[in-house]
């Protein structure tokens, strides 16, 4: 008789607990990272009743990490695809690229040559040029916001991560306390997921989860995030070559070894803000030294040869942050139609300079150095003072826009006829040199005319952000994929629950029948022995 | 064992339909009021670079058509000048014919030379023409009239060869008229305006025995020749300047039609479809419609909601 109450009893605890875990897998359905629990309902020993023998938290290890490993690949490619879409916009819009500009110029010309004595046509080159200029300023101000807006990001999404990591500790600190799972357990291993997937997305980390619980967190490379249980220290810092690069306890991470916003950050910081503002300088120093050699190369109408209508543009040397020898250098164009569209880096190692472009590949290098003789490296000219140690190293910019500008020059200084024509000539044959140059081999060691590059250059960052749009669209997929895969398993589906819900219900209430019906039996019993 | 589908892989499922589907409609409806199919390279880059590269031929050819309409007037200006040129050697000529008759009075002949001394002011006149610029018309690229001083001391500056330009396949035009060898004798050695006056000059003189009037006679001749080759050089220019004005018409209408094949090119490339443009739109705002739907429908639906 008693052993029937116990039954009872048992089963009523037993199923209550089972409809409290029901509800509260259907109150945290919409809870992030929340892992759907379960009850693994078991005979007690010489049947005696019914218990719960444990709790079960369904959510698999390699579910988690594929969603953590593919939010990080999308949250990289989004933050360049971003940007990448920006600078598109920048550098194709008709309203501020350099190609409507360069057409205005081409029209302007093939009018001069008709009149080459009319000062209002002559008016429309110079205002082609100032055209030219100005958004050639407008592009250089955008890129170096867009560098600094990036930069901006990346030092808040750097202390996001430290912030993740912080709390990460603590709460993988509370884990390894041990125990068995039960409900708190649970919700302490449901904000380590959700703080792992936070983390994978600001920095793509790796993660390894081991036996009670135990983490092992780092990055691609084997640096541990967390240290006898302590985080390590996020920063950022300058490396050699100049460029911002993540720290772990102030030592440099090299930018393959991150993921998530902040290797997007990184990359666009260090390749293509560069490369977007080395072709930028490119090109207008190419239109700006063949405007000021036409100027040079004929006369104005007063009979001599013309002003310049460009400022020289210049080139830029930035020392290596580590270098320790006092050489100091200043370097210059000397032939616009060699210098590559995008900065190259010099190094001095046993006695002589090497040069490598930006991809890696070696250019060639002449000249010792001095005033007589520069450095001569794909047509940018270098000299020093001072003495380089071994291993120094200098990042050389063939070319930075913000040098360029039009200058104010009068109409009549156009030196649109050919040199040694007499004061107000009609000439036009410099003017017709100029558009043979334009339409020449110009820039890119002899390859393309400065019209073509420009189109080269507005199409192929509109390639580049196409591209990586593309890779947007496809890394969003497989996130998606890896979030429904994870989701399936942890995630809550309320018929699910509800089904759940009415079983437990029905077996509690068959539990209480029981137990109404062994007073049943006792209230027989009792009135049987009171007859 | 089935898939267990959860809230959160609907929300997530719907959210990029209609993220999808917004975007979509957001791209129709930017082409539909831009009229434009892309508006930046990204949108498609490989017609983005085929546009630019023919938009900078575009630019180059509209330069060239402007500057043939340029051209053309300057030459048609010249052309009008040399027929009036031509008049004037031609009156010239009459008179000349008239002064050989013998039996002219010495006053006759004083009014004829005076008629000539003007005629020959109206050709300096003439060469000393101006463009709408104000330059010299016949000076080639010089920026000096042919004729400077007073009548009776004409000095001729000789013009210079006119500038060149390359108009397309239609070959190189002059900018100006070649008047480098038309102010002066048929030998080279004498300005025009100098022979006409003195022939003036000839004209009005009175000799008084037959040698010198023979004399005369000899000289208007050789001077009706050599006005006779001047004319012939005024035509010769004429029916140059004809046939550039030609050439340039078949240049225009070549261009003009390239033009249009350039334009319909470009506008085949980047712009929009209206009524392609249009149909996306009013497709992708019903599958946006229906996305939405879909989702009241499945956020309501729950077995909970049978429950009692």
């Amino acid at each position: 008789m008693t052993q029937l109450f116990d039954i009872g009893r048992s089963a009523l605890s037993t199923y209550q607990t089972a409809l409290t875990t029901v509800s509260r897998n259907v109150a945290n359905a919409n809870t992030p990272g929340y892992a759907r629990q379960s009850v693994n309902i078991g005979q007690l020993a010489g049947g005696s009743g019914v218990d719960v023998l444990s709790l079960t938290r369904s959510a698999d290890n390699s579910a988690l990490a594929a969603a953590r490993d593919t939010t990080a690949q999308r949250a990289q490619i989004e933050v360049r695809a971003t940007t990448l879409s920006r600078l598109d916009t920048q550098i194709s819009d008709p309203a501020t690229n350099l190609a409507t500009p360069l057409q205005d110029l081409e029209q302007a010309l093939s009018s001069l040559t008709i009149q080459p004595t009319d000062i209002p046509t002559r008016q429309s080159v110079l205002a082609a040029l100032e055209q030219f200029s100005a958004r050639v300023a407008g592009l250089d101000a955008s890129f170096a916001a867009e560098e600094q807006d990036n930069v901006r990001s990346l030092q808040t999404q750097v202390r996001l991560a430290q912030d993740q990591l912080d709390q990460l500790a603590v709460v993988q600190g509370q884990l390894d306390t041990g125990g068995a799972l039960d409900a708190g357990r649970a919700t302490l291993l449901d904000q380590r997921d959700v703080l792992l997937q936070d983390l994978s997305q600001t920095l793509g980390v790796r993660a390894q989860v081991g036996n009670n619980d135990s983490l092992q967190l780092g990055l691609a490379n084997g640096q541990p995030l967390l240290q006898a249980g302590q985080p390590v220290d996020f920063g950022l810092a300058r490396d050699e070559s100049g460029q911002l690069q993540l720290t772990v306890d102030g030592v440099t991470q090299p930018p393959r070894v991150v993921g998530g916003e902040i290797r997007g950050y990184l990359d666009v910081l260090q390749n293509d803000l560069p490369a977007a503002r080395d072709s930028l300088g490119q090109i207008a120093a190419g239109v700006a030294l063949t405007m000021n050699d036409f100027q040079a190369a004929g006369v104005g109408l007063n009979g001599l040869a013309g002003p310049d209508l460009f400022s020289v543009p210049e080139s830029q040397v930035t020392d290596g942050a580590e270098n320790t020898g006092s050489a100091l250098f200043s370097a210059s164009i000397d032939d616009v139609s060699q210098i590559p569209d995008q900065r190259f880096e010099l190094r001095f190692a046993s006695g002589s300079f090497t040069a490598t472009d930006a991809d890696g590949n070696a250019l060639g290098v002449t000249g010792t150095g001095s005033m007589a003789d520069p450095l001569m490296v794909a047509g940018v000219a270098l000299t020093f003072s001072g003495t380089p140690d071994d291993g120094d190293r200098f990042v050389v910019q063939p070319a930075v826009a913000s040098s360029v500008r039009s200058l104010d020059v009068d109409p009549q200084f156009l030196s649109v006829a050919a040199a040694g024509s007499p004061a107000n000539s009609a000439d036009n044959q410099n003017v017709l040199a100029l558009q043979q140059s334009l339409s020449g081999p110009l820039l890119n060691g002899g390859q393309d005319d400065i019209g073509g590059a420009t189109n080269l250059w507005i199409a192929r960052t509109g390639q580049s952000a196409a591209s990586a749009n593309l890779a947007l669209d496809s890394s969003r997929a497989a996130e998606n994929f890896a979030l429904d895969r994870r989701d399936s398993i942890q995630g809550v589906n309320l018929d699910e629950e509800a089904a759940d819900l009415l079983r437990y219900e029905q077996a509690y209430q068959a539990a209480a029948q029981v137990i109404a019906t062994a007073g049943t039996l006792f209230e027989t019993i009792l009135s049987a022995v009171r007859r | 064992m089935t898939m267990r589908i959860t809230g959160s892989m609907i929300q997530r499922q719907v959210l990029s339909t209609l993220q999808r589907g917004s975007e979509a409609q957001f791209d129709a409806q930017k082409a539909l009021s831009s009229g434009l199919r892309f508006e930046h390279a990204r949108e498609d880059p490989r017609a983005a670079a085929t546009v630019l590269a023919q938009q900078t031929r575009l630019s180059e050819l509209q330069g060239q058509i402007q500057g043939a309409d340029v051209i053309e007037s300057r030459l048609a200006n010249a052309e009008s000048r040399l027929g009036s040129l031509s008049d004037v050697l031609q009156s010239f000529r009459e008179d000349l014919i008239q002064a050989q008759n013998a039996t002219l009075a010495a006053g006759d002949r004083e009014s004829l030379a005076l008629e000539l001394r003007g005629l020959a002011e109206t050709y300096v006149g003439l060469a000393n023409s101006r463009d709408v610029e104000g330059r010299p018309l016949f000076a080639g690229t010089g920026s000096q009239l042919p004729f400077a001083g007073a009548p009776g001391s004409y000095v001729l500056t000789p013009p210079s060869a006119p500038a060149q330009v390359q108009l397309g396949s239609a070959g190189v035009f002059n900018l100006s008229v070649d008047a480098q060898d038309l102010f002066v004798d048929s030998l080279g050695t004498t300005d025009m305006a100098a022979v006409l006056e003195a022939l003036a000059d000839e004209v009005e003189a009175n000799p008084t025995d037959d040698l010198g009037r023979a004399a005369r006679r000899d000289t208007l001749d050789q001077g009706i020749v050599e006005i006779d080759a001047a004319i012939e050089k005024v035509v010769g220019l004429r029916s140059r300047l004809g046939n550039d004005l030609n050439r340039l018409d078949s240049f225009r209408d070549s261009a003009s039609l390239r033009q249009i094949e350039l334009q319909s090119d470009i506008s085949r490339l980047q712009d929009a479809d209206v009524a392609e443009e249009a149909t996306r739109l009013a497709q992708e705002s019903a599958t946006l419609e229906a996305a939405r739907a879909v989702f009241q429908r499945l956020s309501q639906q729950s077995l909970f909601n049978y429950l009692r």
